[in-house]
């Protein structure tokens, strides 16, 4: 009985272990290929270990001061929106949970409404403001329309709404101030809602192409997703040049979700199952 | 009269610093949602070219110009297809995934290589799959052949649909498992000791237990993979680029196209209000859904 029960555990080992090697396949496939010096594509699965190992198709990104460029914009862009949508969308929620004033409804029946547009049709609108308040080629153009998303305000909405109102009350009777009550009762008590906001923002702004394609265009203000895609083309001939650029740049993206990984279990189910 | 006096003030108070908290999103959700929204509405009734939009009015007529054109009807179709392909295997998929990933001890390997392709950009997948999509050099045709069977044209005419769905599924597949796991790791752990003690057996337990106490998780997750797989794009543009021969274009395909390819901006937009009236139908059973408390 038990070794039988040891056996179907074994099984179960492995099938996970495959699965998993399974979807991480495309990843170890391109990191194979960085590390060959000239990919011209293989004939048997024993090619994915590289022949003649190098690494100077990483040296040579990793000296590269546009590519670096871009790696900045794309981690300084996606840290600022995800921070500040943080605190505008908490202190948003907030308002619309907690507070009665005239208009309520109406805003919280807009966010839901607009949440359905696609951005596939205000993106040109959008690209008109954006021109005529003189951001095309600057930080401000990727950064501030970003914030008009209105999900994690509807999220935080629903989150605040479980906070007990007394522990606002009691605050408020000790004298303390309104931004006092956000800042110092609520956002403590919101720690799980500011960590899935500032991870869900992180991964839009991160994984956003259209968008930063279409406004920033000068070289220095491009983001990593469009500057790769730009040299992808120059380096066509030679897959292993850009398996190298690929890898490099999901090389930072793991890094951030390493040290985010505590927290996916606890947010992803946010909303869905009510503790 | 004074106590009157003292609660309108009140109000007032609790009305100005309602808006100062909200001051920084609605700022910014007006200018660049509302104000394009209201603009788009306005656009979808005049005749014009993305260049001078709003030449001459027309009412109605774009609308049905749209739903009578071919390319529009293919690209609905397509999306139709996408969503059922995609919803349809990555439902069951992640459920399956999330029992497996509950029955091991030691998942943190399993779920957070899951979950990874959700973090990289389409790009950078897309790129990946590509290569390995080659018909001569792929490493998935190469796969092939070594277990003796024959090359598939993974692009072609009637591939690329199932081809961009299935990379769509390897991209999002971890989220709905961390979701799947989430949710049945919710259930009471005494249903299954009695079940135990009533001598039930796992596949009984599954049926009887797990599947019936998901169901709103279920809901969430076929409505959540509906409403994305409605808006698929980036992985259609960069892995088959709407072909061959619109082949795989999508309604957010078309869209873009017809906008900055054939600078017919009131087309795309109409096209955008469908997709949105869909989408919409589809976001307000899921509010419905999220608003109902699940006990168990």
């Amino acid at each position: 009985m038990k070794y039988k029960h040891a056996i179907s555990k074994a099984v179960l080992y492995l099938v996970a272990g495959f699965i998993s090697l399974l979807v991480i396949f495309p990843f170890v496939f391109t990191f194979s290929a960085a590390f060959s010096d000239r990919y011209i594509g293989i004939s048997s699965i024993w090619d994915l270990i590289p022949k003649n190992p190098t690494v100077n198709h990483f040296i040579r990104f990793a000296t590269d001061l546009l590519y670096l460029r871009w790696l900045l914009n794309s981690v300084l862009v996606a840290s600022i929106v995800s921070i500040g949508k943080m605190f505008v969308d908490s202190a948003a929620g907030y308002a619309l949970a907690k507070k009665r004033f005239f208009g309520k409804k109406a805003i919280i029946n807009l966010c839901l409404l607009t949440l359905s547009i696609p951005f596939t049709i205000t993106f040109l609108p959008n690209y008109y403001i954006v021109k005529n308040l003189g951001w095309i080629n600057t930080y401000w153009a990727l950064i501030v329309p970003l914030y008009s998303i209105p999900l994690g305000v509807f999220l935080s909405l629903q989150f605040i709404r479980t906070i007990p109102t007394e522990l606002i009350e009691a605050s408020r009777m000790d004298g303390c101030s309104e931004f006092g009550i956000y800042w110092r009762i609520l956002l403590p008590v919101c720690a799980p809602l500011l960590g899935g906001l500032g991870l869900y923002y992180f991964l839009v702004s991160w994984t956003s192409f259209l968008w930063p394609l279409v406004v920033n265009t000068a070289d220095k203000m491009k983001t990593l997703t469009v500057g790769i895609t730009a040299l992808k083309i120059q380096y066509s001939p030679n897959y292993s040049v850009s398996a190298a650029m690929v890898t490099l740049g999901f090389v930072p993206v793991s890094i951030f979700f390493l040290f985010m990984q505590g927290y996916f279990k606890q947010v992803i189910g946010m909303g869905v199952v009510k503790k | 009269m004074v106590a009157a006096k003292r609660v309108s003030l009140r109000t007032l108070k609790e009305n100005a610093s309602a808006y100062l908290f909200l001051l920084p999103f609605l700022l910014v959700f007006i200018l660049f949602l509302l104000v394009p929204f209201g603009w788009l509405l306005i656009v979808s009734f005049f005749s014009g070219s993305i260049f001078s939009p709003m030449q001459k009015f027309v009412g109605g007529l774009n609308y049905f110009k749209v739903i009578f054109e071919p390319f529009f009807q293919t690209a609905m179709k397509n999306t139709v297809i996408y969503a059922g392909i995609i919803t349809g295997i990555s439902t069951p998929l992640c459920i399956g995934l999330a029992v497996l990933g509950l029955s091991i001890k030691r998942n943190t390997f399993f779920t957070l290589a899951l979950i990874f392709p959700f973090f990289v950009p389409i790009v950078v997948g897309g790129f990946m799959w590509r290569w390995m999509f080659h018909y001569d050099y792929g490493v998935i045709n190469v796969i092939l052949t070594s277990i003796g069977l024959p090359r598939l044209m993974w692009l072609s005419k009637d591939l690329v649909i199932p081809t961009v769905a299935g990379m769509e599924i390897w991209m999002s597949i971890g989220y709905y498992v961390l979701v799947a796991i989430s949710g049945i790791s919710a259930i009471p752990k005494e249903l299954y000791e009695a079940a135990d003690v009533d001598g039930a057996g796992g596949w009984r337990k599954f049926r009887s237990i797990t599947l019936p106490l998901l169901r709103p998780m279920l809901t969430f997750i076929i409505l959540m993979n509906l409403i994305w797989s409605f808006q698929i794009f980036d992985a259609v543009w960069i892995i088959s680029g709407g072909g061959p021969s619109h082949a795989s274009a999508s309604l957010c395909f078309y869209i873009f196209t017809k906008a900055y390819e054939f600078y017919e901006l009131e087309k795309a937009v109409v096209a955008g209000f469908f997709l949105m009236i869909a989408i919409f139908i589809m976001a307000s059973f899921m509010m419905r859904l999220l608003k109902s408390e699940f006990e168990y």
